[in-house]
């Protein structure tokens, strides 16, 4: 590194933001060091940019403050959105026991489930319906309601009590949240390796999977609700308690699933994001082409091939250099998502058969999209699509 | 403002906490999702307002936050540990704000409206520095949103987020090259709207 030189300058410059915290590698750090130690200019520009970074982090502040009073309330948003996940959780669960419990048991072990909750939900100890209560909850307001099992099929009028069931257990479960140990982030800093690990085998012995497989035998019996070792007997251990209330109510729902009551939950559980999601995630692709679509298509084709034609090297295959102008194409437009920007080229290339497009848009796809990338699940399985039939072509033609 | 406001104070991850992320994340995905309320506690609000800075718009983005949080979930095991939560969260919300952006047709137009529409009044404070603070957040989102859009976000990822170069990249998906150049070119425009609206900082 030259120092004094402008050039030399400029590029320490460059890195001033970098130095001031820290991310630059040793080897640049001391070279910006030894930079500083002779050029007046850099470290004065060094002071400016750190009390400018300081100011404007103020602003934030400020800036923030400013729309205080449009937050949202943090406790609901956090309890709506664990609420939603415990629904996944429920959901997830439920693929399981539907491979592992024939229908017919499911539905016999249902009813029996539910008539045994009515029978609790009357003797009712006090601790024991404290244990019980997101159960009783979720059993389809037997408890206030008719004293039949619900007929099978019925959903609508379960669809209120399950959504409380819902609330209820959330609660629950934040509540055990907040007197775990994982609000207090220094005592897992300070815990011995060992001691997480012996806290992860307590709780998640014998094995989730084991784990599942007994709950699922808990349902098959009645569920935990008639077993009096359901209740915690000697350390009130709050994660365990809210495993249990977590997997009683997933396995009602899922004992539900299997007979057709409650196939709403998921839907009851979400009612507006899941139309929210569904026009985020299909709207890319089930929109009809813009009028103009060929027109963007032809553009971005020539724009690659112009790329492509100002370096020889590129049509010998320079697959860095026409990923990096693709690359650089994409910047001049800051609306098209990378993802797009390859889908257009690589149906171009495909319709076409061009290679020089198709070997473009593979090298595009494997340096930007294939991994990093955040991408929902649909657009990658269908980018994939392209980049296997663009390889394909390049297989084909050489 | 509260407890909760320390949340989005920008702060640098050490490795010690960085691996007891890591921990929750593991344990998370193992089964134990009931832990996922940490995260969320500890990102939501940052993320909201990033959201806020990227949309302009309160509600749509309580409801990205949302989304984009329980998307994480489902996705966790996919999670790449080698960059921060924080990181990966962005760019799942960041998708969606762009969906919105979209369905919208329009990307650059910013401001601070409640959604009726309202600009937002200054927040209650009567101290001297306050004062000076809202006008200093004034300036600030004035000037902001005199950025290209592009320039825009990663001045705010880099200076409200605190996040590295190489964080910038891997969440909008751009060269860290060109993450240097907009900075650079973000920032001296910034100089000299802020310098211009009276915004001073000792040197």
């Amino acid at each position: 590194m030259t120092t004094g030189s402008t050039s030399g300058n400029g590029h320490v410059v460059a890195l001033l933001d970098q130095y001031r915290t820290g991310e630059l590698s040793d080897e640049q750090r001391r070279q910006v060091k030894v930079h500083l130690e002779v050029c007046g200019d850099c470290t004065a520009a060094l002071a400016d940019l750190a009390a400018f970074a300081a100011t404007v982090e103020k602003g934030y502040d400020a800036e923030r403050a400013l729309a205080a009073g449009s937050e949202p309330d943090w406790a609901r948003v956090r309890q709506e959105i664990v609420a939603r996940t415990a629904a996944k959780r429920a959901a997830s669960r439920r693929g399981w026991l539907a491979r592992h419990v024939p229908q017919t048991a499911a539905a016999v072990v249902a009813v029996l489930a539910a008539a045994v909750v009515v029978q609790q939900g009357v003797r009712g100890p006090e601790d024991v319906s404290r244990a019980l209560r997101p159960t009783q909850e979720s059993g389809r307001g037997e408890v206030d309601g008719p004293e039949t099992p619900p007929p099978v099929g019925e959903t609508r009028s379960s669809e209120e009590g399950e959504l409380g069931a819902l609330e209820s257990s959330t609660e629950t479960l934040e509540r055990s949240a907040d007197e775990s140990e994982l609000h207090q982030p220094e005592n897992m800093r300070r815990g011995a390796r060992n001691e997480e690990v012996d806290r992860d085998a307590r709780l998640v012995a014998p094995g989730e999977r084991a784990r599942e497989f007994k709950d699922d035998a808990a349902v098959i019996s009645g569920g935990r609700a008639a077993d009096p070792n359901a209740v915690p007997l000697d350390e009130e251990d709050a994660f365990q308690e809210a495993n249990r209330v977590d997997d009683l109510r997933e396995n009602q729902v899922a004992a539900d699933r299997e007979i057709g009551v409650g196939g709403e939950i998921e839907h009851a559980a979400e009612p507006k994001r899941e139309v929210f999601e569904d026009q985020a995630v299909q709207e890319p692709a089930a929109a009809p082409p813009p009028p103009d679509e060929e027109e963007v298509l032809k553009d971005g084709y020539y724009k690659q091939k112009r790329a492509a034609g100002q370096d020889a090297k590129v049509a010998e295959g320079d697959d860095l250099d026409v990923a990096d102008k693709l690359e650089a194409q994409i910047e001049v437009d800051p609306e098209a998502e990378p993802l797009s920007r390859f889908e257009m080229n690589a149906r171009y290339a495909i319709t076409k058969s061009d290679t020089l497009a198709a070997n473009a848009a593979l090298n595009f796809w494997h340096d930007s999209l294939e991994a990093g990338a955040d991408l929902e699940l649909s657009d990658l399985e269908r980018a994939q699509a392209l980049a296997d039939s663009l390889a394909s072509l390049l297989a084909r033609r050489p | 403002m509260n407890a909760e406001s320390a949340g989005t104070k920008q702060q640098e991850m050490t490795s010690d906490e960085w691996a007891q992320e890591a921990a929750l994340i593991e344990r998370i995905v193992a089964g134990e999702g009931r832990h996922y309320s940490v995260l969320v506690e500890r990102y939501q609000r940052r993320l909201y307002w990033s959201c806020v800075r990227l949309l302009g718009d309160a509600d749509e983005a309580e409801d990205v936050v949302q989304e984009a949080f329980v998307k994480a979930y489902e996705r966790l095991a996919d999670y790449d540990r080698t960059y921060r939560f924080h990181t990966w969260i962005y760019s799942i919300a960041r998708n969606r704000c762009l969906n919105v952006l979209r369905k919208r047709k329009v990307w650059g137009l910013l401001s601070f409206q409640d959604s009726e529409g309202a600009p937002i009044v200054a927040a209650d404070d009567s101290a001297d520095r306050g004062v000076e603070n809202q006008e200093l957040g004034l300036a600030l989102t004035e000037c902001r949103n005199t950025l290209p859009s592009e320039q825009r976000e990663c001045f705010d990822l880099r200076h409200a987020e605190a996040f590295t170069y190489r964080e910038i990249a891997v969440a909008l998906g751009i060269p860290e090259g060109t993450v240097m150049s907009r900075l650079g070119r973000a920032r001296e425009k910034m100089r000299i709207c802020l310098e211009s609206k009276g915004v001073v900082w000792g040197a």
